[in-house]
């Protein structure tokens, strides 16, 4: 029995061993959000295209009863033109709803920025002062989240979006499939 | 008449002066931790709650320092929010949990007891109840061995004689 006791410390080193390679890699800039399955917080904020839609004002009952992607961009965002072409491609499905949030950006800017890079957004909230990306935990923009029909959030990704979250995540969100929550972009 | 410069000295350095002196060095470290913005409060608790809580609270974008530490964009939010929430009259618990309901566990450099934590929390103590306990037994063993010893050697002497 004695024999046995200088293996316990071996043992735990071993252990610790495993637990530490296992974590290794992981991506720590990203956070769990304590939004995933709490009701989008109330707001009431300016549409970006004031004109054109017909709505000067959106708010968190806007779009109750649909599902909607709420996408967090800014005209000064670097990463923002990196996930653009992807939200270009899925804006061309129609019944998709994809709401963007203008984050603390200037008007002007952010309308020239879509005018060069293209608009797949139904509709653009304007948040200047970044008080409902306060209210969203945004710590990195972009961010992109999913709404359900009760309004609910049950997705948020923090950082560019890419083709691994849009098969795994945001498709079958909207094609009423399971989606995979854990779905991670492949490092390039 | 000329008056001689320790004279002149005294009165500059009156009492008032090295009270104004005394006020502005004091202040040094208040303006380093709020990187340059000058704040007003109605009180001393509000400043109190303002202070202590941009050193606990945790930036979430540029981890590991805390939102007095940091000038990231999202860390002058962060102080201007709880600057409003201090002068509102807010308790430091109430900002601990709007911050807690935006950006989650995260934000506290001390975490809440709770499920998740607990083992954090009371590891310590355990381990030290483990110590303690290993500890008597080796001391009870080597104080067992040591009376064998004695009753051994005691039993010796005796079948010496």
């Amino acid at each position: 029995m004695k024999s046995v006791h200088f293996l316990i410390p071996l043992g735990v080193f071993l252990a610790l061993c495993i637990l530490f390679y296992t974590m290794l890699g992981r991506d720590t800039q990203r956070l769990p959000s304590p939004l995933i399955n709490q009701p989008v917080p109330s707001f009431t904020l300016p549409s970006l295209f004031e004109q054109e839609n017909g709505i000067n004002e959106i708010n968190q009952t806007s779009f109750s009863g649909k599902k909607w992607l709420l996408n967090i961009w800014a005209s000064w965002c670097a990463a923002c033109q990196i996930e653009h072409p992807l939200f270009n491609q899925i804006g061309t499905q129609t019944d998709w709803l994809l709401v963007g949030l203008n984050y603390k950006d200037e008007r002007n800017d952010a309308i020239q920025w879509l005018q060069k890079m293209k608009n797949p957004y139904l509709h653009i909230i304007q948040d200047k002062k970044g008080s409902l990306g306060l209210d969203l935990g945004v710590y990195g923009v972009p961010e992109t989240f999913l709404i359900d029909e009760s309004g609910k959030v049950v997705y948020k990704h923090v950082g560019p979006i890419c083709e691994e979250i849009v098969s795994q995540v945001i498709s079958p969100f909207f094609l009423q499939k399971e989606i995979n929550v854990n779905a991670e972009c492949e490092k390039s | 008449m000329e008056q001689p410069f320790y004279i002149v000295a005294k009165h500059f350095l009156s009492r008032k002066l090295i009270a104004i002196l005394l006020v502005l060095f004091s202040a040094t470290p208040i303006l380093c931790y709020a990187s340059g913005e000058i704040l007003t409060f109605e009180n001393s608790q509000q400043r109190e709650i303002y202070e202590e809580l941009i050193i606990e609270l945790r930036c979430p974008k540029c981890q590991n320092q805390n939102i007095a530490d940091s000038n990231a964009d999202l860390a002058t939010d962060l102080r201007e929010k709880v600057y409003v929430m201090a002068k509102d009259n807010k308790s430091k618990t109430e900002i601990k949990q709007f911050m807690l309901q935006r950006f989650g566990e995260f934000v506290l450099y001390e975490p809440q007891f709770s499920p998740k934590t607990w083992l954090l929390w009371l590891g310590p103590i355990l381990l030290l109840f483990i110590a303690v306990f290993v500890c008597i037994r080796i001391i009870m063993r080597n104080a067992s061995q040591l009376s064998l010893e004695d009753n051994s050697e005691e039993s010796n002497s005796t079948s010496d004689h």
